[in-house]
């Protein structure tokens, strides 16, 4: 189902979109079987060893995937990628601005 | 003639969709697999029935062969690109792409050997067999283990126009391996894939000549009154019905074998068919 962004409040403290994500990226990571989304920090880089996640270069073209399909999100090369694909909370801001 | 020294038999006969097989997959191996698809868990499970338990030699060549291939992901992936316009997912691209279900299998039997998809119009199960059969005896491989995957498929009516059946084929699903060597030490079986093509009165000459104490099944393709025909040639010919226990896929040859070992002892003779030609495999147990 694709996220209708509706809400004035900004991304980052939209708990209801930030979980969205979380489950968005365990789903297309195929990760719900390992972690739950409340496990999934706000604000680690979701790309590092701290975040618990262990993500890929092939869970990047994953998660490009779902931010397309279930929110309308484009991002059409790994340097946007990269900018906005950080934290939790970075990606709701970049998705939700205010 | 080539030995088998272990086998392995996933068969399922679904009533409407066929169990989940994650469950299955992670109660067998006791490992989580991350990015596969339900032609690949297929795959794995049943390699892993039939080798998981066997010592085996690292350098084992892995040879994998298909009558539809992962035909879900392939129509997943056509859907999404030419009738949705999207990007196929990442996961299924690389799956459908390569020997994505021999990569999966070495890396959980820790075989480092040849890995081959094997795809073959006609007989997929015996022309594998035969190169099994044929690298054994030049000395090409010591150790193959063989498996033939077919996975049952939601939209049954594409499923019964690539296989070539009838509407009232049941259609099920399978993953049947085979542990091949050429020596019979410890073996369980014998087994010998004859390579010729026969034509339907070459092969009733063929039967005719077979001993009565061996089995004959048949495989789908198979009409009624050549089956007939066939058993009418020797009153003391019996037929192995291992048809009850499954619904078709085109791999069932290799489950028929299987089966043949996991319940009788004896000789088997099985036959196919392409609607023309007719190919025969003989397996041996000792009693």
């Amino acid at each position: 189902m694709r996220y209708e962004v509706g809400s004035v409040m900004k991304g980052s403290q939209d708990a209801d979109l930030k979980m969205r994500l979380k489950m968005m990226i365990l789903e297309e990571c195929e990760k719900t079987a390992d972690i739950i989304p409340e496990n999934v920090p706000d604000t680690v880089r979701l790309f590092s060893k701290e975040s618990g996640l262990d993500l890929d270069s092939l869970d990047a073209l994953s998660i490009i995937m779902g931010l397309q399909q279930q929110f309308g999100i484009r991002l059409p090369d790994s340097k946007a990628f990269r900018r906005h694909v950080t934290t939790i909370n970075e990606l709701a801001d970049f998705i939700q601005p205010e | 003639m080539i030995y088998i020294h272990a086998f392995g038999i996933h068969n399922v006969k679904p009533e409407k969709n066929p169990p989940d097989l994650k469950a299955v997959l992670r109660t067998l191996s006791g490992k989580v697999y991350r990015r596969i698809d339900r032609f690949i868990q297929l795959a794995i499970i049943g390699a892993h029935k039939a080798a998981a338990s066997y010592e085996l030699d690292p350098e084992t060549a892995l040879y994998l062969t298909s009558g539809q291939g992962d035909i879900p992901v392939f129509a997943r992936v056509r859907q999404q690109r030419y009738l949705q316009k999207m990007m196929s997912k990442p996961v299924d691209f690389v799956n459908l792409a390569s020997n994505a279900a021999g990569f999966y299998i070495a890396s959980h039997l820790g075989l480092n050997g040849t890995n081959l998809f094997l795809s073959h119009n006609d007989f997929p199960v015996q022309m594998a067999l035969l190169l099994a059969q044929s690298d054994l005896e030049l000395q090409k491989q010591s150790t193959v283990l063989l498996g033939g995957v077919d996975e049952w498929f939601a939209d049954q009516e594409l499923s019964r126009k690539i296989l070539g059946v009838n509407e009232s084929t049941k259609l099920g699903e399978g993953s049947n391996w085979m542990l091949l060597k050429r020596d019979s030490e410890g073996a369980i079986a014998s087994l010998t894939i004859e390579p010729e093509l026969l034509d339907l009165s070459t092969l009733k000459e063929r039967v005719a000549l077979v001993g009565a104490a061996v089995r004959l099944a048949f495989s789908e393709s198979l009409t009624a009154t050549v089956i007939n025909e066939i058993m009418g040639l020797r009153a003391d010919h019996k037929r192995f019905n291992y048809e009850k226990f499954c619904a078709y896929y085109e791999t069932l040859p290799l489950f028929a074998l299987n089966l043949f070992l996991s319940r009788e002892s004896g000789e088997l003779l099985h036959i196919d068919s392409d609607g023309e030609r007719y190919m025969i495999m003989r397996v041996g147990r000792p009693d």
